[in-house]
């Protein structure tokens, strides 16, 4: 989606004004301000829970009240506390998991683009193939396999996940081979490595960028599907354990609603907030998409709809 | 000005709404046409020629806006119709032929259904009244009527924009603006495209706004010649007034950068220089950076639009 | 055709990939799963049944390529081996119990969520800035950001539990038994309101934002001002001239995210007992039943790669340029 910058060099003055951009942009401000919350969250967590989550603290199933403010769960648990608690594995294999995507997905992506001839044929048959066969049920079919854990989910969502920035990066390659700099490079000989290194990867920024939060995303939910599967650590607090203990402990059937709310609020929270900076990112480096924002604007305040014919607006200047 | 004109575009302005703040693309544009007319609008690319076809009609899209001037059609007023005046009033006054038939022309739909769609959405005809009348368009640009069933990208190049000059003939309108209608096709078939519109315009007698980059195509076919330049009217003439004197140096060198048709060859020239960047247009007269006869007044003062010649106007400092 | 045949000799090099993953998968792994598989036979069945089977598995130890003969006849002879978790049913039979429902379910919500999405999408840029546009995209934007068990979950609370309006579990009434009348549809329409309500509301924003920015890139095409030159009613420019365009990428997406979707209405069919292949599934993963687990994986594979080509038919269909290629 994000259109390529179009020339190299003065990479350093370009990133810099292209995160001035990222800040001045509402919806980046916003998801950023979410994620940096809740990343702060999951690093101060345990010392602010101040308590073991696993802790029996109350009876099972207490609705929330001044003593636990959302509530116990099934097993007389605190909601709250293993709700932060659970902030610290799910964000990090998140994360883990959305770099390892990424960068996987962009080294194949690239090789094949970059290289072309068989080598591209078989990576992106191979791309193809991993895209549309289904995820979850091989994710399940290896995950049963190996010992539970954060390892294993990580492992299992690179293996299904990595083929659809694959895809998008080698297109994204191929366009940037036919731009001048590149040819200019190849012409003069300089290596492979320099050429992607020095050339190619600077104007993929953007890419690069939205790829890996769109690989958090798609981690994030999905670890939180196969741990409420059973398929994580189950001995461990994470998101997805919580939402699999109070289905295990059959807590809507008994009324127990927050047991589910806060962590399904939190996996959606920083979902959206991921998923606003993408949104952002693709604005600012889609002119077309900033250019809408202006008109649209000098309109509204002249009260002209925007309709399919060309607007008329006199009364220049006011 | 003999008859009451059928288009009269007066002061036209166009700016397009950029981030970085408004850019003027069409800049007090003022031009008549009489009926049965043509009009040549000719200037290099990036000048604003399309812009003002599209916007006589309404057809830009934010961020464009038309910011000041008036066009009236048979005195009726463009710029102040609603949405559903515009509908009536497109194709079946005023009809456009565009550039490229490859993207003007609906990928997924046959070409019957793209020429009968205008006429049921313009008159009370059953689809397959429609259909036939299709089918008569296509004979009247030389193209078999079995073609109706063909999708665009079963036709030549050349088949393509004779099916798009079909379908600015189909509810018959009495003015046509042909945006460089040839420009995509090689020489041998334009040639025959512009002999085909020159013969419809002899049967059904509509007027023509022509615009193109290329003066030696319109020499011999308008009436008057209009020349753009950064937004602006440089000259307009009597077509034969303008190859034979023109006034302005930017027409001077326009004309000297194509062989001629009649008479000696002369020397490819060319202008030195390139159009101006819009977002930053030259003080003063805006060809001064590129103008050999510029002197100290063309960097500071904007030369009027003003009679130089009988029927002639020109832009510039020298006159 | 030559665009159709392409297309089919990649779902068959992907389901041959599958077929292999899974031959591969239980050999590479760790320690000896296929010892620990066939210990869970143990007090079922007597050892000489169990050795048959490894045998008949290929968990021997001839050499691989052997091993992968003897798995490659087996599965394409449709014999997936036995269930563990519902001893001793064929993998296949206990798959079939489910496969109607999950293709159901999932069909009918895949199909309402991608109709009613593309339409609001192309709504939504019709009247650009209009609440559609500016306000629907976020707000389907935060629901598409909740995982989909969790939307059934809520939905499960919030109409079947607290409002009593839809029942909360199982395909249909346990008091009725599978047959053609009104009462036994009716039951099985009731029963899948909630399950598709949820994948529905988690998927629908994904449509009408694919849609939407579709509709964009093709309203900047020259074939729309065209459309619009010619004094067409924005219905007729907006259907027959900008949607019909506009469809085309996103059904070619709409086949790559079938298997995500089916994913989350696996997930769906577990929260709410519904008994399709998720149900299976994970009763497959809590008994450690690795044939019926890899028996899934391929059903549904092949189901997805079947869903694939019917899309690309569509998409032939749609797209006159396609039928030439």
């Amino acid at each position: 989606m994000a259109a390529q910058q179009s020339n190299s060099g003065g990479s350093a003055t370009r990133s810099a004004g292209w995160i001035r951009l990222l800040l001045s942009n509402r919806k980046a401000m916003v998801g950023t301000l979410i994620v940096l919350f809740f990343l702060l969250l999951s690093v101060l967590g345990p010392v602010l829970v101040g308590q073991d989550p696993h802790a029996f603290v109350g009876m099972p199933h207490e609705a929330p009240s001044a003593e636990h403010l959302f509530g116990t769960t099934g097993q007389g648990q605190d909601v709250l506390a293993q709700t932060i608690v659970g902030a610290r594995t799910s964000l990090a294999v998140g994360f883990a998991t959305g770099f390892a995507v990424m960068a996987i997905g962009a080294a194949i992506g690239m090789a094949g683009g970059y290289f072309g001839g068989w080598v591209d044929n078989v990576l992106s048959l191979l791309t193809n193939v991993f895209l549309i066969i289904p995820g979850l049920p091989m994710a399940v079919v290896i995950a049963a396999y190996l010992p539970a854990g954060p390892m294993t989910i990580l492992l299992v969502l690179v293996l299904t996940g990595w083929a659809w920035n694959a895809r998008v990066l080698r297109s994204q390659v191929l366009a940037l081979r036919d731009k001048d700099f590149v040819s200019a490079a190849l012409v003069s000989g300089e290596g492979s490595a320099r050429i992607i290194f020095r050339e190619i990867l600077p104007n993929m920024t953007s890419l690069l960028m939205s790829g890996f939060i769109g690989a958090t995303v798609y981690a994030i939910g999905a670890q939180v599907g196969l741990e409420f599967l059973g398929l994580g650590d189950l001995s461990a607090v994470t998101w997805g354990t919580n939402l699999y203990w109070s289905s295990n402990n059959a807590a809507l059937l008994t009324g127990a609603w927050w047991t589910i709310v806060p962590t399904g609020v939190c996996v959606a929270l920083v979902g959206f907030a991921l998923t606003l900076i993408n949104y952002a990112i693709d604005e600012i480096s889609n002119p077309r998409l900033r250019a809408e924002g202006s008109w649209s604007r000098l309109l509204k305040s002249r009260n002209v709809a925007a309709g399919p014919s060309t607007p008329v607006v006199r009364a220049h200047g006011a | 000005m003999a008859p009451s004109p059928i288009l009269s575009v007066q002061d036209l302005r166009v700016e397009f709404m950029t981030p970085a703040g408004p850019v003027c693309a069409v800049d007090n544009v003022s031009f008549d046409i009489a009926p049965g007319e043509v009009l040549g609008l000719a200037g290099e690319s990036g000048s604003g020629k399309s812009t003002v076809a599209q916007a006589i009609m309404r057809l830009l899209r934010p961020p464009a806006v038309i910011t000041g001037g008036h066009v009236y059609f048979a005195g009726q007023d463009v710029l102040s119709m609603n949405e559903e005046q515009l509908r009536a009033f497109r194709w079946r006054k005023v009809a456009l032929v565009f550039q490229s038939a490859m993207n003007a022309l609906n990928p997924v739909l046959t070409i019957g259904d793209q020429i009968a769609d205008p006429i049921i959405a313009h008159d009370r005809v059953t689809p397959a009244q429609a259909m036939e009348r299709a089918a008569d368009l296509l004979k009247l640009v030389n193209i078999d009527p079995t073609r109706l069933t063909s999708y665009p990208h079963q036709l030549s190049g050349g088949m393509r924009q004779r099916v798009v000059i079909a379908i600015a003939m189909a509810l018959k309108p009495p003015f046509l603006i042909m945006d460089e209608p040839t420009t995509a096709l090689d020489v041998v078939v334009q040639r025959e495209i512009l002999q085909q519109i020159a013969e419809l315009k002899e049967r059904l007698g509509f007027s023509i706004l022509f615009i193109t980059h290329d003066l030696s195509l319109i020499a011999e076919f308008s009436t008057r010649i209009a020349i753009l330049y950064a937004g602006k009217l440089a000259e307009t003439a009597r077509a034969k007034d303008l190859f034979s004197d023109p006034k302005h140096p930017y027409t001077q060198g326009l004309l000297g950068s194509f062989p001629s048709v009649r008479g000696p060859r002369r020397r490819l020239q060319g202008i030195p220089g390139t159009p101006p960047d819009m977002r930053n247009p030259p003080s003063g007269c805006r060809f001064h950076p590129r103008c050999p006869q510029a002197f100290a007044t063309c960097q500071t003062e904007q030369p009027a639009l003003r009679e130089i010649a009988p029927e002639h106007r020109g832009a510039c400092h020298l006159y | 055709m030559r665009y159709l045949l392409r297309q089919l000799g990649l779902y068959f090099i992907a389901a041959w990939a599958s077929l292999t993953l899974n031959f591969l998968i239980p050999r590479l792994m760790p320690g000896d799963p296929a010892t620990a598989m066939f210990a869970r036979f143990r007090g079922q069945l007597q050892p000489e049944a169990i050795d048959a089977l490894r045998k008949a598995f290929g968990f021997t130890d001839a050499p691989l390529y052997m091993q992968y003969i003897t798995y490659l006849r087996h599965t394409l002879t449709g014999d997936l081996g036995l269930s563990i978790a519902h001893f001793p049913a064929k993998v296949t039979d206990v798959i079939a119990t489910g496969l109607g429902w999950t293709m159901l379910l999932s069909g009918a919500a895949v199909l309402v969520s991608f109709a009613l999405g593309t339409l609001l999408g192309i709504i939504a840029t019709w009247k650009r800035g209009g609440w559609l546009d500016s306000v629907m995209p976020p707000v389907l934007m935060f629901l598409g950001a909740f995982p989909y068990f969790w939307l059934a979950m809520v939905s499960l609370y919030i109409l079947g539990f607290v409002l009593g309006a839809f029942p909360l579990r199982h395909a249909y009434s346990d008091t009725l038994s599978p047959e053609w009348s009104f009462e036994f549809i009716g039951s099985v329409l009731s029963h899948m309101v909630l399950p598709a309500l949820s994948i529905v509301i988690a998927t629908i924003g994904g449509w009408m934002l694919g849609m939407r920015s579709a509709m964009v890139t093709v309203l900047s095409e020259e074939y729309i001002t065209m459309a619009q030159a010619k004094g067409l009613s924005q219905w007729r420019v907006m259907f027959s001239y900008a949607a019909r365009n506009a469809l085309l990428p996103n059904v070619t997406g709409f086949g790559m995210a079938l298997g995500f979707v089916l994913a989350g209405s696996l997930l769906t069919e577990i929260v709410f007992s519904y008994p399709g292949q998720g149900y299976l599934l994970i009763q497959a993963v809590r008994n450690q039943d690795y044939p019926l687990m890899q028996g899934i994986f391929l059903t549904i594979t092949l189901a997805v790669l079947g869903a694939n080509f019917l899309v690309d038919v569509v998409y032939v269909f749609l797209d006159p340029r396609a039928r030439g290629r």
